[in-house]
């Protein structure tokens, strides 16, 4: 098993009109592109596309896609049971992040808070809070996570891989 | 048995050099309130980096280590006693203290 590249980058523009409405299109670019070279190429051809519509460009998206290419899940899994880590960014807004089918053996005798000093979470937390080959990540707001605020198992409901949503 | 609050300098991370010189540094500066010139310097030690904190001519070698609820505390000189150093802005004044 192992992630492998997708064949395609996509750039995804979304666009909404006068009734609120959104919807989004995707121009898709060879994975063998760098993803410096995607993002310039994304914000050449975003442009060229927002000048065919009436509706207004919100915002678009580069995604590359790396997938599973032997899938198997352990049989204890459950994607619903999800570990919760709370965020502070540098500015006092909070951030988190729902880590999906969270090992139990992470969690502390109570069964609900991460234990962060297992290894596996010290690492995570370490990476998030202080940085990774020299990026900081950050918050939506783009405040830098300084912080770990509260780490905890939550049930939460997903959908099924494949389902699809009835209207 | 090794006390819970030891400091593993030890363990395999999953980081570079760069990256635990660069974590110990971020670590420092928030806790103690200042820039690391202002602190000291870092040094790796196996595969961790540690703070090195100069008092009265003698350097002392701190690390941090984070607890089970998230704080990350820090040890100086081996010791298995976290350093009681406060909030930042009186953390560098407590941290000179306790060293002294």
């Amino acid at each position: 098993m192992s992630l492998v590249l997708r064949p395609v980058h996509k750039v995804v523009c979304t666009f909404r009109d006068n009734d609120g409405k959104e919807a989004s299109t995707e121009v898709m670019v060879p994975s063998g592109t760098t993803a410096a070279n995607a993002v310039t190429f994304a914000a050449a051809i975003v442009p060229l596309i927002a000048a065919l519509s009436d509706a207004t460009l919100v915002g678009y998206n580069l995604i590359l896609s790396y997938v599973e290419n032997a899938f198997s899940a352990p049989g204890r899994s459950d994607v619903e049971d999800k570990g919760f880590f709370n965020f502070t960014p540098a500015n006092g807004i909070r951030t988190s992040i729902a880590v999906p089918s969270i090992l139990e053996t992470l969690l502390q005798p109570n069964n609900q808070d991460i234990d962060q000093t297992a290894t596996a979470v010290d690492d995570f937390i370490t990476a998030m809070t202080a940085g990774l080959s020299a990026i900081q990540p950050a918050s939506l707001s783009g405040s830098d996570i300084v912080g770990v605020l509260s780490a905890y198992k939550q049930n939460r409901r997903s959908h099924k891989a494949g389902s699809v949503r009835k209207g | 048995m090794a006390n819970a609050f030891t400091p593993d300098v030890s363990r395999p991370r999953p980081f570079t050099e760069e990256d635990s010189i660069g974590h110990t540094r971020k670590y420092a500066e928030r806790a103690f309130g200042a820039p690391l010139s202002e602190i000291g310097n870092i040094e790796m030690q196996g595969t961790r980096a540690a703070l090195v904190v100069p008092v009265n001519g003698t350097n002392h070698i701190l690390h941090w280590q984070r607890q089970p609820g998230g704080q990350v505390f820090w040890f100086a000189d081996g010791s298995d006693e976290p350093l009681r150093i406060g909030p930042p802005a009186r953390a560098l004044a407590a941290l000179v203290a306790a060293l002294s």
